[in-house]
């Protein structure tokens, strides 16, 4: 997976590319037992999420958190991405 | 409800769930680009004027017939997700949002206000279409873009301890009664010689749909204007 940030639209964005390749494998997957496991790319969006609320990670640094995130992502890892965040916010009593 | 009742139901209101708001950042999806957009939650000049906005609400739906104003609701800081088309599954948070209750008794969003401060313009533009052209009961966008200049930057930041000591801030709770020089009405602020604000501008403009393509169009010139109550505002269909 290859990262890169582009300024050029005034909002910081990361674009992590193999977004859909990594959904189709998902797609094409054994099929779990149990709990659907979000995919890998989700999870990545969900921690980037949590670095960008507590400050942490790429959002440490003074400042870096002034401007909006945008992160391409698929329909399927959205729903992913909401699923993980719903339960964290539940997990936290919010 | 009127005059006082109003201004505490608005305290209370923006007091308690949007200006003290410590919740986790707002994330929004756009499904005709696939972007996933997380951002921070009002700061106070955005607060400032979303709060503006919405007693320019309150005022107006107080002055309508009661069988309408039952049928009229201000929504702030909630998430829609009804959309259609390429916007299927888009999600979006709008600074302000004008609800209607049809004769369905199913709520409507009519009126959308967008108010960015650090997005770009072409952002802004971005949110109208996805609210007109994703979205079939809103008939009205209104975009206001805030600007400072300089762009704020934590001026004490490059300083040591011992040069920020010898500046003696006084405690947080106490700043604010401290004298800050304004170079103008908008800005810049200093403090013991550091801008802490820059010059504030902005404008604002209205979006619809166009009559024949139904495509996102501006309907209103870029209107730069203080105090927004001289500004005759477009009518909005119910």
């Amino acid at each position: 997976m290859f990262a890169f940030p582009s300024t050029s639209t005034g909002i910081s964005t990361v674009i992590l590319l193999d977004t859909e390749d990594m959904t189709s494998l998902h797609n094409m997957g054994v099929l779990a037992i149990g709990p659907t496991p979000q995919s890998v790319y989700s999870q990545e969006c969900f921690q980037k999420y949590k670095d960008f609320h507590y400050g942490t990670g790429a959002f440490k640094s003074p400042g870096s958190r002034d401007r909006a995130v945008a992160i391409k992502i698929s329909k399927r890892d959205f729903f992913d991405f909401k699923d993980l965040v719903d339960e964290y916010c539940e997990g936290k009593g919010k | 409800m009127k005059g006082r009742e109003s201004e505490i139901l608005l305290l209370v209101f923006f007091g308690t769930d949007l200006l003290n708001c410590v919740r986790f950042p707002r994330y929004s999806y756009d499904s005709s680009s696939s972007t996933l957009t997380f951002q921070a939650w009002l700061g106070p000049i955005q607060a400032t004027l979303v709060s503006t906005l919405y007693y320019g609400f309150f005022l107006a739906i107080g002055s309508l017939p009661p069988s309408i104003q039952d049928r009229v609701s201000i929504a702030t800081i909630t998430k829609y997700e009804e959309f259609q088309g390429i916007y299927t599954w888009s999600e979006r948070v709008p600074e302000l949002g004008l609800n209607v209750y049809s004769d369905m008794r199913s709520e409507e969003v009519k009126f959308v206000a967008e108010v960015a401060f650090l997005e770009t313009y072409e952002e802004l533009v971005q949110n109208a279409k996805l609210w007109l052209e994703g979205n079939k009961t809103v008939s009205l966008v209104m975009l206001v873009k805030l600007e400072e200049d300089p762009c704020y930057r934590r001026p004490i930041q490059d300083l040591t301890e011992s040069e920020f000591g010898e500046l003696e801030f006084p405690p947080w709770d106490e700043i604010r009664n401290q004298p800050f020089a304004l170079s103008g009405p908008y800005g810049p602020a200093e403090y013991k010689g550091f801008k802490w604000v820059g010059k504030v501008s902005g404008f604002f403009e209205f979006w619809a749909p166009d009559p024949v393509t139904r495509l996102a169009s501006r309907i209103t010139t870029r209107m730069v204007s203080n105090p927004l109550r001289n500004v005759s505002y477009p009518s909005l269909p119910m």
